[in-house]
């Protein structure tokens, strides 16, 4: 891949990351809106949360904009750290907003009951109905 | 050692045990721990690209290492600049992309390629066994719904596959961001897990795992169908062998009417 196409790759990342940080934004504030509305059935998705992850891509612009990547720059021998250390504080958000959420769901008396739309799923979490008067 | 106490070291000699559980039990437990033993599943790459990631951090740690893929005379080679005494497996300064360490620890455009690779394997083969395992203690299982989710599972794979290749090798390639070496591998994980979800909310959205299971089902009967008309035909000749003459023979209008 050459650099040019690697750098639209980027920054391809980059923009769909607003979208998706901003469905998992949406999603956790409709979900928690509808648990104080007292809504009778409402859907989640426990790997919602992990969109989150696309913001790793930030975190590598904010590197390479900042110049921490030049070659003088003192803080250079850190940039790993910093990735990693990016990386698991989005792994951290992911897997407390989800607990959050779940105990949000519990002591408002909700019951998780299976989704019937979904049939397999690959990635991490699972898509569930939450209902009022049980499943 | 007495008689007894003979017989009872015979038989702990020869002991076997076999533990049988009823089949409703390991349909329930199976329902019960699908989901979960799929997720952890679909997490198996991840988790081994997260172990090569911290191994490749451990082996650069906080040295001011920088990775550089050039190419000279027609061959791409990494680059290692920094201090090498540190290192314990790259001890070289230049490699060849192709150079089995590189590919090993996912260094190298090769290297993330050989990554990810091997995770869609990986996967494809956990999922497609977990589905097969479910097909063969459930009776409510068909060969459709079998054959459906792992087409679906397959496709969405290859696909997260895909991106997580392309987020990888874009980071590997950028001038800048190539330089942090666990850089490809992070990027790759991220944006495979995230790719995962996003086609997992696209199928059951547009129930497309369903609609596959529904043309293999259609498939199904149009086999069935045509089995029967072949049955059919072929008792028809049975009972009506001068029929056959009449296949092959030549037109009535020449044979004068037979």
């Amino acid at each position: 891949m050459s650099p040019k196409t690697a750098n639209i790759v980027i920054v391809f990342f980059n923009l769909v990351g607003f979208l998706l940080v901003g469905y998992a934004i949406n999603d956790f504030i409709t979900v928690n809106s509808a648990i104080s509305a007292r809504a009778l059935e409402i859907p989640y998705d426990s790997g919602t949360y992990y969109l989150f992850l696309i913001a790793i891509f930030w975190i590598f612009t904010i590197l390479h904009w900042s110049g921490i990547l030049q070659t003088e720059h003192k803080l250079k021998r850190y940039s790993s750290t910093i990735l990693v250390a990016g990386f698991a504080c989005l792994l951290i958000l992911a897997n407390g907003l989800n607990y959050y959420v779940s105990h949000h769901f519990e002591s408002a008396g909700y019951i998780e009951c299976d989704d019937p739309t979904e049939i397999s799923r690959i990635s991490k979490g699972e898509s569930s109905i939450y209902r009022l008067n049980g499943c | 050692m007495n008689a007894e106490e003979k017989l009872v070291q015979e038989l702990s000699q020869n002991e076997t045990v076999i533990q049988v559980i009823p089949l409703d039990e390991l349909q329930q437990e199976a329902s019960a721990r699908n989901a979960t033993v799929k997720t952890t599943a679909g997490f198996v790459a991840p988790i081994n690209d997260t172990i090569l990631a911290a191994k490749l951090l451990r082996e650069f740690g906080q040295a001011p290492s920088q990775l550089v893929v050039n190419t000279y005379k027609g061959k791409k080679y990494v680059i290692f600049k920094g201090q090498s005494g540190t290192r314990k497996i790259f001890r070289g300064t230049r490699y060849l992309t192709s150079n089995p360490t590189v590919v090993r620890m996912a260094v190298g455009p090769r290297g993330i390629a050989k990554s990810v690779k091997g995770g869609f394997v990986l996967t494809v083969v956990l999922l497609a066994g977990i589905e097969i395992f479910d097909y063969v203690i459930k009776d409510t299982k068909n060969l459709s719904k079998l054959l459906g989710t792992i087409t679906a599972d397959v496709m969405k794979v290859g696909v997260s596959s895909i991106a997580a290749l392309a987020a990888g090798l874009a980071i590997g390639a950028s001038t800048a961001l190539g330089s942090i070496v666990a850089g490809p591998l992070i990027a790759a994980i991220a944006v495979g897990v995230i790719t995962g979800f996003v086609l997992d909310k696209i199928d059951s959205r547009i129930g497309a795992t369903a609609a596959l299971i529904k043309a293999y089902e259609d498939t199904g009967l149009k086999l069935r169908e045509v089995e029967y008309d072949a049955a059919r035909w072929l008792d028809y000749f049975e009972r009506n062998p001068h029929a056959i003459r009449r296949l092959f023979g030549m037109p009535s209008i020449f044979t004068g009417g037979y």
